[in-house]
């Protein structure tokens, strides 16, 4: 249904959360709370400890760690989503890359992440173990009391299998501007507890641990466990959450005053409608008071309500046909009005509030500028003026080109060359296709605000006199979008060779890259660089005969060859003599390299003489890359 | 109030002029100078000697004792700062370097030859920094004579004369300075090779005794740029009534302004020195004077503008000099083709407020520029500018989470539409009238709406709180 939560997330927005302020996963919270035992009347039985030990694992990765608990014995397992979080910017729902996952008895899985979301802050993950592991019991966490005794079980500031007890202190606790009600519990909760159970008498889970008071004493709060458990079906079939609504309105809980002044005792008042929406098109009003869904009647008298509302609706299946009942008027010209639509399912999320966006960016990073695609939301989310269509600036580089050319985070391009990009596809398109004429200065117009603005970005060109050649695998190839964009950027020719001239892998916006040529028809002597892409599908090219012959050519013929990952073998494989020159290569890979003689080193990024060569693990790491042969071409003439 | 950031070491004066002093002596007596040689410490001491015939009896040294609590930044202590000035006027009138507000509670001493009296500024222009300051002389002081300025060119050389107090015996200072180029802007200033910072205020002359500008950090603006203003500024702080209103006090083009980006600019082959006109606000003076949004403003009273980036903006600023009534003619290029217009800067419109302690807020009428200025996205309404603490409109659900806030845009009240102030404080009249309990309150906050109700039997009603 409606994203009725929204309200909640306009609040955060237009009010820096007093939450926001207090609270904060107990993953970033400082270390100096202090371990309290609260006085309990009675010990928790063995048989509950030997019961539930078995069923926490505790989490880490490169970048944090927290706790976890197994839900079925072929190895998934619940955690919080910012538990394992990556920190990539382009793309932020992508998780930490190297997660592992400790049982309690010590032996170590890697896992992988279902689904991952941060509010509801819920991450689904699954390892693979020989043996059947022991999954938790749920509690109905609908049917919780205050007062209810509860233990947690997690491994705070990085000590495994600690338990701590309390009582539940709060069921409906909304202040934290969360999508659902939270638990609060006076059981000891500090950094590290972060996607761990909480238990209650009987060793049953009630929810998942995941904010502690920053600065308090004994307040942690818990996810609700039905509502991670609302999530579970959605991570295995979709990778994400995927919400049910019609977009857009807000609403309102009746609070005293409000059931008051406009005379009715109960229901939910639908405070905004978006103009032109579903919503609206289904023919719902601001002002409407909903007092029925589907013949049962609706109400909410506080947030709590509301949320729990709110909730029920978000987690039916999109597409499911929904009645409403609102009621429209004031005094003696009150009427009740039915509404029939559909439910639909809420796209990717901008960044607002705890989420962290779903939607990727596309970045020229030698540009200096991110865009990324519009939505619904970010219009309500960022103030941006309606009905301007056009791609999002999400990131502008300090001293860039395109902080040169005053481009601002949150402007919308309308134009590029004089062109309307309405989509990030025509963006590209066409931002691409000056900056592969090297158009010294590419106009755009922009909308801030209430403001019409022109200007030009001037790329620097770099390469503008260099020729690249770039070799993808047809398969399983990596970074090829990336490399061929910035590149681009960079000012270089490129031509794409594929081993039959078919078309490569698709980039971020799902388009075929094509490629210009086959791998037969590559003749070095046309280029500067002869640069080999990454990806598992390169594997294949180590016994390619003609990109072997590639190989030998582009050393023979002193041009640079530069190569990705698994790729980055084939200097190795293909050099007429035992090759002399350093390089680097994805792990997996290291040990063949060290078995064919090669001097690895095992950098991110190795350059020596004629040869680069990059593990590729991330794109920061092939924009190094990226540079390195661009600096390594300024010691070689321009052909 | 911060007046100087740097203290200078006023006892160093007289060693750094004595080593200079002494330098030249020596050379001097130096029997084996060839006659070339010596023409040039001749022209040296003759240039000097112009320098401090010319500049008379209108030199002013001023010495301001600083209190700890008149300075900002950590570093606080009390101290003496000097620098130098000019007389303007017989009257009194000085010219002093920096920007001293009124309200300064240092004591300003000014020496002008072997008397001295205590300064009070009268009148400050923040776009050049300087402030007319006001002595009362028992006898009619000798203004500096700024009849026939010259210019600078860039590697000639400029004279630097400035006074001093009892402590060195009320001496003039000489420093030899090169003119190292000419800095652009509505004010230019000579860029000059390095002088002490006691320099500071002082007349900066050619070799011939020509004045040319005042000394500044570490160049001299340009005399001939400056008079005009300099005259207007005196006028002000002699309270003469001219006709004409104060500077930059509220005076108003209308318009937003941006300048052009140069590689925007260079490929479609219009002027650097440009700024858009992104908003123009309907009944405004660029607006009365036919000009609209994208508009892009190439000349000003028949000058081109100068320099490009943020410093166009500030160019055109200094050089509209606004004050209601000033006269203005723009050339802007419209679609490839130049368009001229003409008009008198106004008075900027303030929009009216209003205060509904009732409710706990402050609004204020919307207007285009509040439009713009706050991203509005409805303007048939009252912009809150205020939210009081503990009163109903701040107090909602939550701790911490007012039910309105600043920028929300009023539509009803207690079901009452509120498209202007009027019809709000109709609205209001109602709810002091008919004290209702709670209170429905409609607004537009951003791109979305809401709809709250206040309770009216909470809050400080007798008291502005806050």
């Amino acid at each position: 249904m409606n994203k009725f939560h929204f309200l909640s997330i306009l609040v955060c927005l237009a009010l820096p959360g007093l939450a926001q302020q207090l609270f904060s996963p107990t993953l970033d919270a400082p270390l100096e709370g202090t371990l309290q035992t609260p006085e309990f009347s009675s010990d928790i039985p063995a048989e509950i400890i030997a019961k539930v030990d078995p069923s926490v694992v505790s989490i880490q990765h490169e970048r944090a760690g927290g706790t976890g608990f197994i839900i079925s014995e072929d190895g998934y397992i619940l955690t919080n989503g910012h538990v394992v979080q990556g920190d990539d910017q382009e793309d932020p729902s992508r998780p930490a890359r190297t997660i592992t996952v400790v049982l309690h008895n010590d032996l170590k899985y890697p896992a992988s992440v279902i689904g991952l979301s941060l509010d509801p802050d819920v991450a689904l993950l699954k390892i693979n173990a020989p043996m059947k592991l022991r999954p938790v019991e749920f509690a109905d966490s609908h049917k919780v009391s205050v007062g209810q005794r509860s233990f947690a079980v997690g491994t705070p500031i990085g000590l495994r299998r600690t338990f701590t007890s309390g009582i539940l202190s709060n069921i409906e606790r909304t202040d934290l501007g969360t999508e659902t009600v939270v638990f609060q519990t006076d059981a000891a909760i500090n950094q590290g507890n972060s996607g761990g159970p909480l238990f209650d008498q009987q060793g049953r889970v009630l929810g998942i641990n995941t904010y502690g008071g920053r600065g308090t004493n004994n307040i942690g709060f818990t996810i609700p466990i039905h509502v991670a458990r609302d999530m579970i079906d959605d991570f295995k079939e979709h990778g994400r959450f995927v919400r049910s609504l019609i977009p857009l309105f807000f609403t309102s809980d009746l609070y005293d005053e409000l059931a008051r002044v406009l005379d009715v005792e109960r229901g939910i008042l639908i405070s905004y409608v978006m103009k032109h929406s579903s919503a609206w098109e289904a023919g719902l009003r601001s002002g409407d008071i909903l007092v029925e869904v589907d013949g049962e009647p609706v109400s909410a008298g506080n947030r709590a309500e509301l949320l729990n509302f709110e909730w029920k609706h978000t987690v039916r299946p999109p597409g499911e046909t929904i009645r409403l009942k609102v009621l429209r008027g004031n005094g003696e010209a009150r009427h009740e009005v039915e509404i029939e639509t559909v439910l639909e399912p809420l796209g990717p999320l901008p960044q607002f509030a705890r989420h962290r966006g779903e939607i990727p960016e596309y970045r020229y990073a030698f540009v200096g500028l991110g865009v990324k695609s519009q939505s619904m939301l970010h219009h309500v989310i960022h103030a941006l003026p309606q009905g301007v269509e056009g791609v999002l600036v999400k990131f502008v580089e300090d001293n860039s080109t395109a902080s040169k050319a005053d481009i601002q985070p949150f402007d919308i391009i309308t134009h590029v060359a004089g062109q309307p990009v309405t989509s990030l596809r025509e963006f590209q398109e066409t931002f691409e296709a000056e900056l592969q004429k090297r158009n010294p200065a590419i106009e755009v117009n922009l909308v801030r605000r209430k403001l019409n603005i022109r200007t030009a970005i001037a790329p620097d060109y770099l390469m503008q006199h260099r020729h690249v050649a770039l070799i993808s695998a047809s398969e399983n190839s990596e970074y090829v979008d990336l490399m061929r964009r910035e590149l681009l950027a960079l000012g270089a020719k490129i031509t794409v060779y594929t081993e039959d001239g078919h078309p490569v892998s698709r980039d971020l916006l799902d388009r075929p890259l094509y490629a210009d040529a086959a791998l037969k028809d590559l003749e070095v002597e046309n280029y500067d660089v002869v640069l080999f892409a990454g990806g598992s599908g390169a594997r294949a090219l180590w016994e390619n005969e003609e990109a072997l012959r590639v190989v030998r050519d582009t050393i023979e013929a002193k041009r640079h060859l530069a190569a990705v990952g698994t790729a980055a073998m084939l200097p190795v494989l293909g050099s007429p003599e035992p090759l002399e020159e350093k390089i680097t290569t994805n792990r997996e890979d290291s040990a063949i390299a060290v078995s064919r003689g090669a001097n690895y080193t095992g950098k991110d990024v190795e350059s020596d003489k004629l040869v680069h060569t990059t593990t590729g693990q991330e794109r920061d790491v092939v924009r190094e890359f990226l540079t390195t042969i661009y600096q390594a071409t300024l010691r070689t003439p321009v052909r | 109030m911060n007046l100087i950031s740097t203290i200078s070491l006023p006892r160093c004066i007289p060693f750094l002029t004595a080593a200079i002093f002494l330098a030249q002596g020596c050379a001097h007596r130096n029997q084996k100078l060839s006659p070339s040689e010596r023409r040039v410490f001749q022209a040296y001491e003759q240039a000097a000697e112009f320098a401090q015939n010319r500049v008379g009896d209108s030199l002013v040294h001023f010495r301001v004792e600083q209190s700890a609590a008149s300075q900002s930044g950590r570093d606080r202590r009390p101290g003496t700062v000097s620098f130098a000035g000019i007389v303007l006027t017989e009257e009194g009138h000085l010219l002093a370097p920096f920007t001293i507000r009124p309200e300064t509670t240092d004591r300003i001493e000014a020496w002008i030859g072997e008397q001295s009296y205590l300064a009070r500024p009268l009148k400050y222009d923040e776009s050049v920094g300087m402030t007319i300051m006001k002595v009362e002389p028992n006898l009619p002081l000798t203004p500096i004579n700024m009849d026939a300025l010259k210019d600078l060119r860039a590697g000639e050389h400029a004279v630097v004369v400035i006074g001093s107090d009892e402590e060195s015996e009320f001496s003039r200072f000489t420093f030899f300075a090169i003119c190292q180029g000419v800095i652009e802007g509505r004010y230019r200033q000579f860029s000059l090779s390095p002088t002490p910072n006691q320099t500071r205020g002082a007349p900066v002359f050619n070799v011939h005794g020509d004045l040319v500008g005042l000394a500044s950090q570490s160049n001299a603006w340009a005399l001939s740029d400056l008079r005009e203003d300099l005259a207007e500024l005196l006028d002000e702080a002699k309270g003469r009534t001219t006709g004409r209103s104060p500077r930059n006090e509220n005076a108003w083009f209308g318009a937003t302004l941006t300048p052009i980006n140069r590689d925007y600019a260079r490929a479609n082959d219009l002027p650097r020195s440009a700024l858009w006109l992104l908003s123009v606000f309907e009944g405004s003076p660029a607006y009365d004077a036919g000009f609209r949004s994208g508009d892009l403003v190439v000349a000003l009273n028949g000058e081109p503008l100068r320099l490009s980036g943020s410093r166009v903006y500030q160019y055109f600023m200094q050089a509209l000099r606004p004050r209601v009534g000033a006269p203005f003619s723009v050339t802007a290029i419209r679609d490839g083709k130049e368009v001229h217009g003409k008009g008198v800067l106004t008075l900027r419109p303030e929009p009216r407020t209003l205060r509904a302690e009732d409710l706990g807020i402050s609004v204020s009428e919307i207007n285009d520029m509040l439009v713009v200025q706050h991203n509005l996205f409805e303007n048939q309404g009252v912009l809150i500018t205020e939210v009081d603490r503990g009163s109903p409109a701040a107090t909602g659900r939550q701790f911490g989470r007012n039910l309105l806030l600043p920028r929300d845009v009023i539509t009803s009240l207690a079901g009452r539409p509120t498209p202007t102030l009027a019809a709000f404080g109709e609205a209001l009249d109602y709810i002091r009238r008919e004290r209702p309990e709670a209170v429905l309150v409609e607004f537009q906050r951003g791109p979305t709406a809401g709809l709250e109700a206040l309770n009216m039997r909470i809050g400080d009603r007798d008291s502005a709180s806050n």
